[in-house]
């Protein structure tokens, strides 16, 4: 199976972050730039044809646990069904990430991680048959450092992300393994930070709805067949942020014919252990502040 | 599926007991409102709150604004108020806050009202 569909399809699930007078959601194309102790079970995904040409349905899970408050590590697998062709488990997907910076005024922080997608992690697997690591850089800007003549534009948040995929062999079956540089943003605006920040909504459900669009896209750059094509999706969608857990459901628009035809869906359920389990899972294993 | 170290139900059925990083859920005065001078100022969060690491400051027209100390509502720690110094003249006043809950997180915002 083509790495690129593989990137476009496997929607690992991602953490929320809290950095000043902003908490990032948890995103579904792209990671956010913080680290916390999260679970995302399920992520679903639908696309009517993927890149190949082939009706896909996806399902996955990811787990992250916070080794020090601002350093965890991930695993997150799942499984492709491919209509036609039957299903199969996705690589075993591996990640260590560090928050390096946070400024609070500024709702402005960064990480820096790395992916390791392991090859063959089951026999009839839908992955890989070689690993491929991902070093990657997040990043997330509130816009509530603008003066309050613009007010409403504060709950704006922007998140970005960028990747380089660099498979550890260079040919499989004669075919090559290529280089793919990954990059993605998402456009949010807050509700809960309307409310928190900008004024007040009565409505319990609505202040809690976070509108957002992602976008992500990837290009072969080295060691690739044919003509190079950025592939790539575009999610409109929304978030439901509780004070324990996410709900998102975005659409699944490909940006080419090369990225898939039709619009599908995808779905995450997240909890947030850290707020869930404070006193265990949701605490760091070293330098908790409890 | 692989199966997780632990009970996706349980989680699901803990929810209710946990604590969280508080957000605001509403204010008095309201974020973003326009009322008559108030005496105190409180903001009612998501989750429980220690009124001794936590804090309201006010600031408006004429500078700071002398508040009291912040404390919680008798029997329900996710109201946190202060006591006005002094009456507020005609204006837009901006209240800054922070919160720690009672599971050590931290947040912070800050909003406006305006005295009619």
């Amino acid at each position: 199976m083509a790495l690129v569909v593989a990137l476009l399809t496997a929607h690992p699930a991602f953490a929320h972050a809290v950095c000043g007078s902003r908490i990032f959601p948890a995103t579904l194309g792209i990671d956010d730039p913080g680290v916390g102790d999260e679970v995302a079970l399920p992520t679903v995904t639908y696309l009517p044809t993927n890149g190949d040409g082939v009706n896909e349905a996806d399902v996955s899970f990811s787990y992250t646990k916070t080794i020090f408050p601002n350093f965890g590590l991930s695993i997150s697998d799942g499984a492709t069904f491919l209509n036609g062709q039957g299903w199969g488990r996705d690589d075993l997907q591996l990640n260590a990430k560090d928050n390096f910076f946070c400024i609070p005024e500024m709702e402005f922080m960064g990480s820096i991680g790395v992916t390791a997608d392991i090859g063959k992690t089951y026999t009839n697997g839908m992955g890989n048959d070689f690993n491929t690591y991902s070093p990657t850089i997040d990043a997330g800007i509130g816009f509530g450092g603008l003066p309050k003549s613009l007010n409403f534009l504060r709950p704006f948040a922007i998140t970005a992300e960028a990747s380089e995929d660099v498979p550890d062999r260079l040919f499989t079956d004669g075919g090559p393994n290529s280089y793919n540089f990954n990059w993605g943003f998402t456009v949010q605006y807050s509700l809960p930070y309307f409310n928190s920040n900008v004024g007040q909504i009565d409505n319990a459900f609505v202040k809690h709805l976070i509108p957002i669009t992602e976008f992500t896209f990837s290009r072969p750059v080295f060691n690739y067949a044919g003509p190079a094509v950025t592939t790539g999706t575009i999610q409109p969608g929304v978030i439901y942020a509780a004070s324990t857990w996410q709900f998102a459901l975005e659409a699944v628009l490909p940006l080419n014919s090369a990225s898939g035809r039709g619009v599908g869906v995808v779905g995450e359920l997240h909890l947030y252990l850290d707020d869930l389990m404070p006193d265990t899972l949701g605490r760091p294993i070293f330098g908790a502040n409890k | 599926m692989t199966r997780l170290p632990f009970s996706f139900a349980a989680l699901i059925a803990m929810s209710g007991a946990a604590f969280a990083h508080a957000q605001l859920e509403s204010a008095s005065p309201p974020v973003g409102g326009t009322v008559d001078p108030p005496a105190q100022i409180s903001i009612t969060f998501s989750e429980g709150v220690e009124a001794k690491f936590s804090g309201i400051a006010v600031s408006g027209p004429a500078g700071a604004v002398p508040v009291g100390k912040p404390s919680v509502a008798p029997g329900d720690n996710k109201v946190l108020s202060v006591k006005v110094g002094k009456k507020l003249a005609p204006g837009t006043y901006t209240v800054k806050w922070h919160a720690v809950s009672v599971d050590t997180h931290h947040t912070q915002g800050d909003f406006d009202f305006t005295v009619k």
